[in-house]
């Protein structure tokens, strides 16, 4: 079952569809299939400029045509309601994961610091590995936190993994080794 | 504007792949998504949406 709500998800749907309603009210003005001067399309401007013209003036310094502005905002509020849902989602299951662990004594507690460490560097390997397709390395600011965290265990293994031609597999093998640790630790924690 | 026009069929695709799954069934979610992307790409084609 899906950790947020359903009217949450019919909200972010709502906002989609509005988008897409405010992106045709402007291209229908824009390129003059309803006349800007008359009553229909000073209706239209006057609903869909405010929205509309924020993203146009981006796009435009951009180096984008103004005519697509309510195609992109269409595109970013459909992005946008997928990422707050995410976001959503997360923090509601991670709620319950705490309060469950809260709620099943200490070894529960200790249980979930151990699968939150791991969670955390494993999605430091995977940026690692990811930026690195993308040209992006240790001295760039956004990176650079990835390499931070997981430097400790990647460097050790590069000195022991050889190179596979131009792979690098050392990233792969932490993987595996954290996911083999934290199995062993978390086993270790079970009663019994 | 290709990307543009791939980017806003998806998300059309995606809203009828939820109305089909929600209405026939896992099956229909994917023949949705197909139709819905289909449908979006044509229209946006023949109105000349994002040219």
């Amino acid at each position: 079952m899906s950790p947020t709500s359903p009217a949450l998800r019919y909200a972010v749907l709502g906002l989609v569809v509005l988008a897409a309603l405010v992106a045709l009210g402007s291209w229908l003005i824009r390129t003059r299939r309803v006349s800007p001067f008359g009553v229909l399309g000073r209706a239209l401007r006057a609903i869909t400029d405010p929205i509309v013209k924020p993203v146009e003036r981006r796009l435009v310094r951009m180096g984008g045509n103004p005519v697509h502005a309510g195609g992109w905002l269409l595109v970013i509020t459909a992005v946008a309601g997928i990422v707050f849902l995410s976001l959503a989602g997360w923090f509601v299951a991670t709620f319950q994961t705490v309060h469950a662990a809260a709620s099943g004594g200490p070894r529960a507690t200790v249980a979930l610091i151990i699968d939150l460490a791991y969670r955390v560097l494993f999605a430091a390997l995977l940026v690692r590995v990811i930026a690195a397709w993308f040209g992006m390395f240790r001295y760039s600011r956004w990176v650079r936190p990835a390499y931070i965290l997981t430097d400790w265990i990647v460097e050790p293994m590069r000195r022991i993994v050889p190179l596979v031609g131009a792979f690098d597999l050392s990233p792969l093998v932490a993987m595996i080794v954290l996911s083999l640790v934290r199995q062993i630790l978390l086993s270790s924690l079970r009663p019994g | 504007m290709k990307l543009l026009k791939a980017l806003v069929s998806f998300i059309v695709g995606t809203l009828a792949g939820a109305l089909g799954s929600k209405i026939f069934g896992p099956f229909g979610g994917v023949l949705g998504f197909i139709a819905g992307a289909l449908a979006a790409w044509w229209v946006a084609q023949r109105m000349a949406f994002f040219d």
